[in-house]
């Protein structure tokens, strides 16, 4: 009788170890999907508005940290500095009137449309606006990132 | 050449490359106390030109970094030539992965310069774990997602993530083998030496920058990626090296025929490095 007992004892133990154990199992599996999509979420980035004062060098651009704005003869425009082959920053070479990337040499014109080299795509274009004085002159330009 | 042989196959790389990591960790420490994640080059910045033995430190720590990654490839290829070891196959992947995780331990330290190399870096690490069907999104936000959130995953994993996994796969070869810092006092005070006199490199960004070259064991991969695409390049080629390590045989013509392939794409990974270079 005693070990009867035992063995109905030791048998609920360990049904009540395993059903533990497969609780746990579920909680964890169950943890994981908001887990994912917790990590996996990317908040976009504010809008960021930056001002550059005119007048621009008589060189006709100004590079900043993340575009490089032109502004001659025509509408201002701004080109992402971001390659689109694998991110690096891509300058402006004056002398050559091109935009390279000094990781792979992929080579832009200054509108920002693919020369040549392992990138496919164009450079991206942000929107410039001017900011002018009430005498109608510009006195600087401003780029939506 | 048995001399050399015997001076090979004699020298405790292993042990000389868990202190080259110890020192590492510990001027890791030193130098995470001032920098700023926030302000990654500037903090770097101000670590070689303003913090007092900054330069000192971050020289420490990027020498010793750069010395445990080469004598734990010393004590591997002495390990495979000598084929001194029985492990199960679960046991030699947890172990071999030690390798994959140190390259990204020595590349997230690269990043974390915030430097015109750094960035570049962090950004093409970026566009190779997006080019990975499926798995390439969670990957990326997991270890860089550097357009987004700048260093702080890199930061985070750099520090703690790393660290944890490459414990994780080595622990029971440290329980079993330990080094001392008495026995390698030379390699101690080499290593400090250097940090002394020589200085760490660090590229500031530049308007004329024409060429960044990455890290140097690197250098194959940013030439491979000049001509093949980011996933063949950047994900394929170096996923076919750490396969053939993973599953090495133990013995037998498959084991020949899988050292000759991991040889032959070294091989081809040092001419596409000296190619890469070549281009600075």
């Amino acid at each position: 009788m005693h070990k009867a007992e035992q063995g109905i004892r030791e048998e609920r133990r360990r049904f009540l170890g395993s059903s533990l154990q497969w609780a746990g199992a579920i909680l964890s599996l169950a943890l994981t999907y908001p887990l994912f999509r917790f990590l996996g979420f990317t908040v976009k980035p504010k809008p960021r508005f930056v001002t550059v004062a005119a007048p621009l060098p008589l060189s006709g651009y100004h590079a900043e940290r993340d575009f490089i704005l032109f502004a001659g003869d025509g509408k201002p425009f701004a080109v992402c500095r971001t390659c689109t082959h694998l991110g690096c920053r891509v300058n402006f070479l004056e002398d050559k009137q091109i935009i390279e990337c000094p990781c792979h040499q992929s080579r832009f014109t200054p509108q920002g449309k693919l020369i040549s080299g392992p990138a496919k795509k164009d450079l991206t274009r942000f929107t410039v606006e001017t900011k002018k004085t009430p005498e109608g002159l510009i006195s600087g330009y401003v780029v939506t990132l | 050449m048995t001399r050399v042989k015997k001076y090979i196959i004699a020298n405790r790389w292993g042990g000389q490359a868990l202190i080259s990591l110890f020192i590492s960790i510990l001027s890791g420490v030193v130098v995470a106390l001032q920098y700023n994640a926030a302000e990654p080059f500037y903090s770097t910045a101000t670590l070689e030109f303003v913090i007092p033995y900054g330069a000192f430190w971050r020289g420490l720590h990027y020498y010793s970094s750069q010395a445990f990654f080469l004598l734990l490839l010393c004590h591997l290829g002495v390990i495979l030539w000598q084929k001194e070891y029985s492990y199960t196959r679960f046991a030699w992947i947890r172990l071999t992965a030690s390798v994959p995780v140190t390259i990204l331990l020595l590349f997230t330290g690269y990043v974390l310069r915030g430097d015109a190399t750094g960035e570049a870096a962090g950004a093409i690490a970026e566009h190779i774990a997006l080019s990975i069907p499926l798995l390439g999104r969670p990957l990326n936000n997991l270890l860089f997602d550097v357009m987004a959130g700048g260093v702080q995953k890199i930061y985070a994993n750099h520090l703690i993530g790393l660290m944890v996994l490459g414990t994780i796969c080595v622990w029971p070869h440290l329980r079993r083998y330990t080094a001392y810092f008495r026995n390698h006092a030379l390699l101690s005070l080499t290593l400090v030496f250097l940090s002394i006199v020589l200085s760490t490199p660090m590229e500031p960004e530049r308007i004329g920058l024409t060429h960044i070259a990455g890290p140097w064991f690197f250098l194959g991969l940013q030439e491979l990626l000049r001509f093949l695409p980011v996933f063949w390049a950047g994900v394929a080629a170096p996923t076919a090296l750490i396969a053939a390590l993973f599953l090495l045989p133990e013995h037998g013509q498959q084991r020949k025929y899988t050292l000759f392939f991991i040889l032959t794409w070294l091989l081809g990974y040092t001419v596409l490095s000296v190619v890469s270079y070549g281009r600075i």
